[in-house]
């Protein structure tokens, strides 16, 4: 214990000047100051006496004092060797261990188990010869040698050791100091690991990887510089990178370089020409090359593009022959819907007026010759007079239901229930012979185009009635509810209804389920309803039963 | 040379839409004055007192011009546009007769300065209504604008 308190003593004194107790050889002593290099030492006794003061040291002549001086630092030595975490030992010419340190439990012995034995039994036997020779050597060159090997642990593993030898030849003994170089030799082999992956990351990359100094010389370049260039790599690291570059991306690369050499990071695309005369794409990143601080050339990565350059140049011809289809077809298009508006302009005009000279001039006979006709030749009129108005109600359907076509939408808030209340009293105004019982449910609103609404409403209202004038009172009911993201807005009606099998027809342009003598109408109706609604988003459908009433549904989009 | 009065001036390419017109006109007394014309370059030619009818009185203005769109050789719109951008003519009022009501046409009518656009219905009892209303309207209860000639145009404008 007064060994250590001693040594911590030695080890602080230095630095802090202090005060410090200790006992040896059965007395109390306390010493204070610095005792080295000017000698600049008080010991003075338990009870206070100076014994040995500042520069007294020579001319003090209390013996006592001395020899207890002398014994203490006996004593520190002493303790320094045996509680040093080095090994320190001394053997003889042949290798034997005289004497060492309790260090050496670090192999799992006590001193008592090494001394007298050769080192050749604590020494890995790989290590033996090469430890023989610096041992050999040390003795003839008479200098401090550095050895380094692996010592036997008691157990069988071994610890990697890094002696410093020294030969005496006065004293005919190897001294010597040795310590655990595990972790040196840890951080030596992770040194070596890190320095492999960089290495592998450089040579085995898929890009090339290349450094240059601040001139532009090739300081390094792994395989793939080889190979883009055609140039071997030992030709490569006598060159500048000037030679490589297409002469049109010249100043793009002596730019570039110069942008990287200021230590800035820069990435930008360049044509190489290759040993044999190939143009070549690549993509290159120039970074600074920053070693202890001080920058002292460009890393650089260079990615081939070629491919996906070729591949750009063919997707633009790809591109650029597309957009010549879609303008050819684009103005094919226009061109048709020009023939279909001059087609329906025709039809509007052209049609219209022989129907009226047919329907004219029956009516003329009809009216100013009637008594020179019999019963049959006014019926035949009357079938002349009626089927052209007919057809001209088919010619205003058509040309509403291709109009549609072409029209843009108008969205508003559109509140329902008013634009049925307002289709109901137009009906009815009319038809004053309609007695519909009509229930309406409080309807949503909706953001749709409110005169084409009005239309579906129209015709939905006008088929409900039409279709259950038969029954004594029609019974008819209008609601709306949410499915979804979508209100789906409905009119029930207890008429003639129609059979399911028909439901995927019933939309369709001048199809009817009902003989016209039965229930007038052109068959274009249902499928102005669907045009209008399928152009908001949404959709239609029926459901129905002969003789028992049908439901029109159709859905909007709530955005 | 053909000096008449006329009231009406119906320009209609198809004779027999034109006879059903006429037929109407006449059991009211309204086809003494009217001439019936069948292609678009002869109307014009009237209105303006040139070709087969150089020589006429322009200041003989029609009371009103039944025009119908669909005609040969000059359509109902170039009439239109030729009336209304002649300061001679375009105090005459132009009706257009026709069976279209493409939204378009309705609205080049107004645009060009149609005085009214009329579709002839195709049922002949509202289409003989509505001929006699034209003729009786604008033959007889609408009053006519003065024709004022074109020096006395430019003084107007120039003052």
């Amino acid at each position: 214990m007064k060994n250590i308190l001693l040594m911590k003593f030695f080890s602080t004194a230095a630095v802090t000047p202090k005060r410090f107790h200790f006992s040896a050889q059965k007395s109390e002593f306390e010493i204070s100051h610095i005792p080295f290099k000017d000698s600049g030492v008080s010991v003075v006794n338990s009870s206070g006496q100076l014994l040995v003061a500042k520069q007294e040291i020579d001319t003090i002549e209390t013996k006592p004092v001395m020899r207890t001086l002398h014994n203490a630092r006996k004593i520190a030595e002493d303790a320094i060797i045996k509680n040093c975490p080095d090994v320190i030992c001394a053997l003889d010419r042949k290798g034997r261990f005289l004497t060492i340190n309790d260090a050496c439990v670090l192999w799992g012995y006590s001193p008592e188990e090494i001394e007298g034995k050769f080192f050749t039994d604590f020494v890995v036997a790989d290590d033996i010869e090469k430890t023989l020779k610096a041992a050999c050597a040390c003795i003839s060159t008479g200098k401090r040698t550095s050895i380094d090997n692996r010592c036997a642990h008691k157990e069988g593993h071994s610890i990697p050791m890094l002696w410093s030898v020294s030969w005496s030849a006065d004293d005919n003994l190897f001294y010597c100091s040795g310590r655990d170089a595990s972790d040196i030799k840890s951080a030596e082999i992770s040194l070596q690991e890190s320095t492999q992956r960089y290495r592998s990351l450089f040579d085995y990359n898929p890009d090339a990887v290349y450094s240059l100094d601040l001139k532009g010389n090739f300081t390094s370049a792994n395989a793939k510089v080889a190979e883009l260039t055609g140039c071997p790599i030992d030709q490569i690291l006598t060159m500048s990178f000037v030679p490589f570059v297409d002469p049109e991306y010249m100043s793009v690369a002596a730019e570039s370089f110069r942008k990287a050499a200021a230590g800035e990071k820069i990435s930008y695309d360049l044509v190489i020409i290759d040993i044999s005369g190939n143009r070549r794409h690549l993509n290159i990143s120039n970074m600074p090359m920053i070693v202890h601080g001080k920058f002292t050339g460009i890393y650089g990565v260079a990615k081939d593009i070629s491919e996906s350059e070729a591949n750009k140049a063919e997707l633009k011809k790809l591109n650029e022959s597309l957009e010549m289809k879609i303008m050819e077809r684009t103005s094919q298009l226009e061109q048709s819907i020009k023939e279909m508006e001059a087609f329906s302009y025709s039809v509007s005009h052209d049609l219209r007026a022989p129907l009226r000279i047919i329907n004219g001039y029956t009516k003329l006979l009809s009216n100013e010759y009637e008594g020179k006709f019999d019963a049959d030749g006014k019926e035949f009129m009357t079938a002349i007079i009626e089927n052209t108005k007919y057809m001209s109600r088919l010619i205003d359907d058509l040309l509403n239901l291709s109009r549609l076509g072409r029209e843009a939408i108008n969205k508003t808030i559109v509140d329902m229930n008013l634009i049925t209340q307002v289709v109901i009293h137009e009906l009815k105004m009319e038809d004053n012979s309609i007695v519909a019982d009509f229930k309406i449910q409080d309807l949503s609103p909706t953001v749709c185009d409110q005169r084409l609404i009005r239309q579906v409403w129209t015709n939905l209202i006008s088929n409900a009635i039409k279709y259950s004038k038969k029954k004594g009172t029609p019974q008819i009911e209008i609601g709306s509810y949410e499915k979804g993201n979508q209100t789906v807005y409905y009119i029930k009606d207890n008429g003639a209804g129609f059979d399911m099998k028909f439901a995927a027809k019933l939309f369709g342009v001048f199809v009817r389920l009902h003989d016209r003598s039965e229930f007038d109408g052109t068959g274009v109706g249902l499928a102005l309803v669907q045009r209008i609604i399928s152009k908001h988003g949404g959709k239609v459908w029926a459901n129905g039963k002969v003789d028992e009433g049908a439901v029109f549904y159709f859905s909007l989009p709530n955005s | 040379m053909h000096n008449e009065k006329v009231d009406i001036l119906l320009i209609e390419g198809n004779d027999y839409e034109a006879k059903l017109a006429l037929h109407n006109l006449k059991k009211h007394n309204l086809t003494n004055n009217l001439l019936h014309l069948r292609d678009g370059e002869q109307a014009a030619d009237y209105i303006f007192a040139t070709g087969e009818y150089e020589g006429r009185d322009i200041s003989n203005r029609p009371k009103v011009v039944l025009l119908d769109i669909n005609l040969p050789k000059m359509n109902g719109m170039e009439i239109l546009k030729k009336i209304k951008s002649d300061e001679r003519t375009r105090t005459i009022p132009v009706v257009i007769l026709t069976s279209s009501r493409e939204n378009r046409d309705v609205a080049e009518g107004y645009a060009l300065g149609a005085n009214s656009y009329i579709v002839k219905p195709i049922e002949f009892g509202s289409f003989s209504e509505t001929i006699t209303s034209l003729g009786l309207y604008w033959a007889i209860m609408n009053q006519e604008a003065p024709y004022i000639p074109n020096n006395l145009w430019q003084s107007i404008s120039e003052a």
